[in-house]
């Protein structure tokens, strides 16, 4: 058939083509050779095209189109309709066939549906908590265009700091040409709040006019405006305060500083902002009230001394390394460059995209939500992953060992004229069919297990979450792709016996295959891994915890202050707690010494060099509350006139790194406030988290400024009381302050909080990982048992044991079990010291622990092969050679 | 036997009135002009299919022609059984309308009135 090329009036061609291949209810039965099918196509598409050329001649080549694709629609739409009816036809049959098969043999479905459900509700909690961390701050519209900026800073080390010069956002909108605009956010922390006869403390935010347009937090009541004296509180805060969220009108009043209250209105109130938005508030107020929040003044000053993050939207398109550049510029300009000390950086006004701010390693969120933990996500991922595939194996396993019963199924399904696509689709339905009953096993097991989850890893993910439409697609599609996984091997596997030998029964089959045999050893090895993995981190951190911190963090409680107290209300404070006999100690430091290390520095000049060096002041029974040795010299005194501001205590930390004297006469260095003399020296200890060895720091008195933090020593008899009793008096000297207190322990271990949850999350993967393969372990050995029972009656037979044949199935596996431990030490090894490397006080990875692992998960695999071969072994052999 | 459908007797019809033009364009066209009415080319193409699997009709292919894109075109014939079908089915229209007069039908009083 010769035809001419399309001319450009021919008609469409994706319609002649769906007419062509699709139009073909019943030709299959009216020509028989394919020459005949081309030119039966040929005379269909002929008699439409003859028509569609008349048609455009008379009627105009649109309206021709539109006819013959109505045409092509009305032939090719029944064809399909039969079509898809054929294949429900079939997916029923298949399905049938797979749910019969399923029932049949039910407690290997059982063991892996089990499984697989387990291994899949980690995984659909390990999506939930990712999809949480990872999408933080990507509901804002123009999040690619949103960027925070830091500042360069010289501390004793470079860092970035989040904490901007409030005039920083007017300056960069007003001189760099690449952004578009810009906004402020202060935190305020633990102001006071008064609504109605409430008084509570909270933070309170203050921004700039154009926060709430370049930020998408939209309001459920009122206009997204803060005019003076207004202010937009969140749901739940509103709720809080009021008992309802409609409460537009209301007044509430904020101490913005000391004793200075102010009355807002309730301008409007927020929508629930998402959990992933670094950007949390709950009173949201103009910063036109900056200085009188800090003073007359205050808001034109470069300092970065006060909470303030300045956040800017670049254009589109714009060249972020030329806005970089020209933020720089500005930064330079006003000389915020000074702070760096003379220190070289790439840049003095660090852009980061808002969307990066989570998991930023540059700048440590104080007025954002803290940073979140990458390695905490790939853990649970790669844990989630890990019991994924070890389900997968015991799929694979049963599947195989399952196969020498359905050996004879396959003969007879090839014999009735089953093709080997027709098989293999059977057995893959099968496994997506196993795959979809575990992952409704497995979303029942997430929902109750989600609360638990939650309170170990500190998150608020909500069982809500796990009918979102686009999490259940995901599951679903992990589903299937775990049954096509799990299932193509097997399908492949038993569509390949010929019938012939299968029906002739001279066929040997799989089990002993090397496949199945390094699955189970990778089984072994995983659970190995993850067990040698938990072990070593219980040891390091508890290793950590019996350190000797160089102070007594028991039964200390700390008293964080929202605003200073001076050193004659300290007196007076503990002069009033003295009098309780549960009370032993009382002092007062100015930084916060035992959470993250000191956050505040002294700029030492020493030699000719400057340094900035962790500093605080402190209160001299300091040392007695913490219970600090003195190496050398002498305690601060409040009795002696010099001390007040010349002397220093430093550590020994100090003096092996500056080569100084202590000496009660000659200063050793220059400060700002004067020459300062070390009149003593204190024990090292470890003011900050054991990932460090002790750095030098100073401490001092200078009584005329302010304490931050109350630190009592208690007996620890009758706590809630004397907690009671402290309150009370606290009332008394607080000016107001509220009460609040945490205990030293407390603060000190929340400094390994992820890795205890890390340890956690590794303990339960362990079992897990456990249980899932002694559970494998024991479908395959009861396979392997009953199809060697003729086997066993014949050594029998033959003068072997009982013990002698149990020891013969152990054998087989005790080889497996020695390759994987030979795989899981080493690993275990490297990947713990891996880890181990972050901290400077670290155990030594005994080789013993994955031994021991091994002889673990060796003993569970022994007590298992023996419980289910003991059975075979011990039957009488008359009955297991009879048993064809 | 089974009586063919209404759409295969006015299908066979066409054939047997174009005789040796009978192929797809024109047997639309002459049901088009028979019923007045509208007729796609599928319902047209399944009814050819069908009637020719049953062996009422038979179709040979014809020269390829320059207006159809240089498609050849498929004639259809009836055979024997395509025409004593046709016949059985005018019989039996015919009993089936005896005594049944136009103005009879028109006189009839409609449940709907």
């Amino acid at each position: 058939v010769s035809r001419p090329k399309t001319a450009p009036d021919a008609p469409p061609r994706l319609a002649s083509w769906l007419m062509v291949t699709f139009f073909r209810r019943e030709r299959d039965r009216v020509v028989s050779s394919l020459e005949e099918h081309e030119l039966y196509s040929d005379s269909v598409a002929g008699d439409l095209e003859e028509v569609y050329f008349s048609l455009s001649e008379t009627q105009g080549i649109a309206h021709a189109r539109r006819w013959y694709w109505a045409e092509v629609i009305k032939a090719v739409l029944p064809s399909f309709n039969y079509r898809i009816g054929v294949m429900a036809t079939m997916f029923a049959s298949y399905l049938k066939t797979a749910l019969r098969h399923l029932w049949r043999t039910r407690w290997y479905t059982a063991i892996n549906i089990g499984g697989l459900g387990i291994a899949l509700a980690m995984g659909t909690i390990a999506l939930l908590y990712a999809r949480n961390e990872l999408s933080y701050d990507r509901f804002h519209p123009d999040q690619e265009q949103l960027y925070r900026a830091g500042m360069s800073i010289y501390f004793g080390e470079l860092d970035v700091w989040e904490s901007t010069p409030f005039p920083l956002a007017d300056a960069l909108v007003r001189d760099v040409s690449g952004i578009e605009a810009a906004a402020r956010l202060t935190l305020l922390r633990a102001r006071g709040v008064l609504a109605g006869d409430q008084r509570i403390e909270a933070g309170v935010h203050m921004v700039s006019p154009d926060f709430l347009s370049m930020f998408d937090f939209p309001l459920r009541y009122g206009t997204p405006e803060l005019i003076d004296g207004s202010v937009i509180l969140s749901t739940e805060e509103a709720d809080r305060l009021f008992g309802e969220t409609s409460v537009i009108g209301q007044t509430l009043q904020i101490e913005l500083r000391n004793g200075e209250w102010t009355t807002f209105e309730v301008g409007g109130v927020a929508r629930t902002i998402p959990l992933n938005s670094s950007i949390q508030f709950d009173y949201l107020i103009s910063d036109r009230y900056y200085d009188a929040a800090f003073g007359p003044g205050s808001a034109v000053e470069w300092q970065p001394k006060s909470a303030t993050a300045s956040f800017v939207k670049l254009a589109k398109g714009a060249d972020v390394e030329a806005v970089a550049r020209a933020a720089d510029a500005v930064g330079r300009a006003n000389n915020v460059d000074q702070f760096l000390e003379g220190q070289e950086v790439a840049h003095v006004i660090p852009l980061q995209r808002l969307n990066e701010a989570h998991f930023s390693t540059l700048i440590t969120n104080r007025i954002l939500s803290p940073n979140g933990n990458p390695l905490s996500v790939m853990v649970i991922a790669a844990m989630a992953l890990l019991l994924l595939a070890i389900a997968c194996v015991n799929f694979v396993n049963l599947a195989l060992g399952l196969s020498a019963r359905r050996t004879l199924e396959v003969g007879v399904r090839k014999v009735f004229g089953a093709d080997r696509g027709q098989l293999i689709r059977q057995y893959t339905l099968e496994a997506i069919v196993v795959a979809f009953l575990a992952l409704v096993v497995g979303l029942g097991l997430a929902a109750l297990l989600l609360p638990t989850f939650n309170a170990t890893m500190g998150q608020h993910l909500s069982p809500a979450l796990l009918t979102d439409y686009r999490v259940l697609l995901s599951l679903v599609g992990i589903a299937l792709v775990v049954g096509l996984v799990a299932g193509s091997y097997p399908s492949f596997y038993l569509s390949r016996f010929r019938p012939a030998d299968v029906l002739k029964s001279s066929l040997q089959f799989g089990g002993r295959s090397l496949v199945g045999k390094g699955m189970i050893g990778f089984q072994f090895g995983v659970s190995i891994f993850l067990i040698s993995a938990t072990v070593i981190m219980s040891q390091q951190l508890s290793h950590l915890t019996n350190i000797n911190l160089g102070y007594n963090k028991e039964h200390v409680i700390l008293q964080d202050l929202s605003r200073g107290l001076s050193q004659q209300s300290l007196d007076l404070y503990r002069e009033s707690l003295l009098a309780d006999p549960n009370i032993e100690r009382v002092s007062g430091a100015r930084a916060q010494m035992f959470g993250d290390g000191i956050d505040s520095a002294l700029l030492v000049e020493l030699d000719g060099e400057s340094y900035t060096l962790p500093a605080s002041k402190i209160d001299p029974d300091f040392l007695d509350v913490m219970q600090l040795r003195l190496a050398s010299g002498r305690n601060l005194s409040l009795d002696r006139p010099t001390d007040a501001d010349r002397a220093v205590l430093v550590n020994e930390a100090f003096l092996r790194v500056f080569d100084v004297e202590v000496d009660d006469e000659t200063p050793f260095a220059t400060t700002r406030e004067g020459a300062p003399i070390i009149v003593g020296v204190v024990s090292d200890f470890h003011f900050q988290s054991l990932r460090n060895t002790v750095d030098p720091m100073l401490m001092y008195l200078r009584p005329e400024s302010d304490f931050r933090q109350v630190l009592v020593r208690v007996t620890g008899h009758d706590l809630p009381a004397t907690l009671d009793r402290m309150e009370a008096r606290w009332n008394n000297v607080g000016n107001g302050t509220p009460f609040t207190y945490r205990f030293l322990d407390d603060a000190v271990s929340s400094q390994y909080v992820a890795d205890s949850q890390n340890r956690r999350v590794g303990s339960i993967a362990a079992l897990i990982a456990l249980v899932i393969a002694v559970a494998g372990l024991l479908g395959m050995t009861s396979l392997s048992v009953a199809r060697r029972t003729k086997e066993i009656g014949v050594r029998k037979v033959l003068g072997a044991s009982g013990a002698r044949v149990v020891l013969l199935f152990n054998a087989e596996y005790a080889i497996i079990l020695l390759v994987s431990s030979l795989v899981a030490t080493p690993a275990a090894y490297y990947l713990m010291n891996l880890w181990l490397e972050q901290f400077a006080y670290r155990i030594q990875v005994q080789l013993a622990i994955p031994i021991g692992a091994s002889l673990l998960v060796g003993l569970f695999a022994v007590a298992t092969i023996t419980s289910k071969s003991l059975s075979a072994a011990v039957r009488n052999p008359v009955d297991s050679i009879r048993y064809e | 036997v089974k009586l063919p459908s209404r759409t295969d007797e006015f299908v066979l019809l066409a054939v047997w009135r174009l005789q040796d033009d009978a192929y797809g364009v024109k047997i639309r066209e002459a049901l088009m002009t028979m019923t007045s009415q509208d007729w796609s080319f599928g319902s047209i193409f399944v009814s050819l299919e069908r009637l020719t699997d049953r062996e009422l009709l038979a179709s040979r292919m014809g020269e390829s022609t320059p207006v159809r894109g240089g498609r050849a075109k498929r004639f259809y014939r009836l055979t024997t059984e395509g025409k004593a079908a046709l016949l059985r089915v005018r019989a039996l229209q015919k009993d089936a309308w005896e005594g049944v007069s136009e103005a009879a039908l028109a006189l009839l009083p409609g449940n709907s009135g």
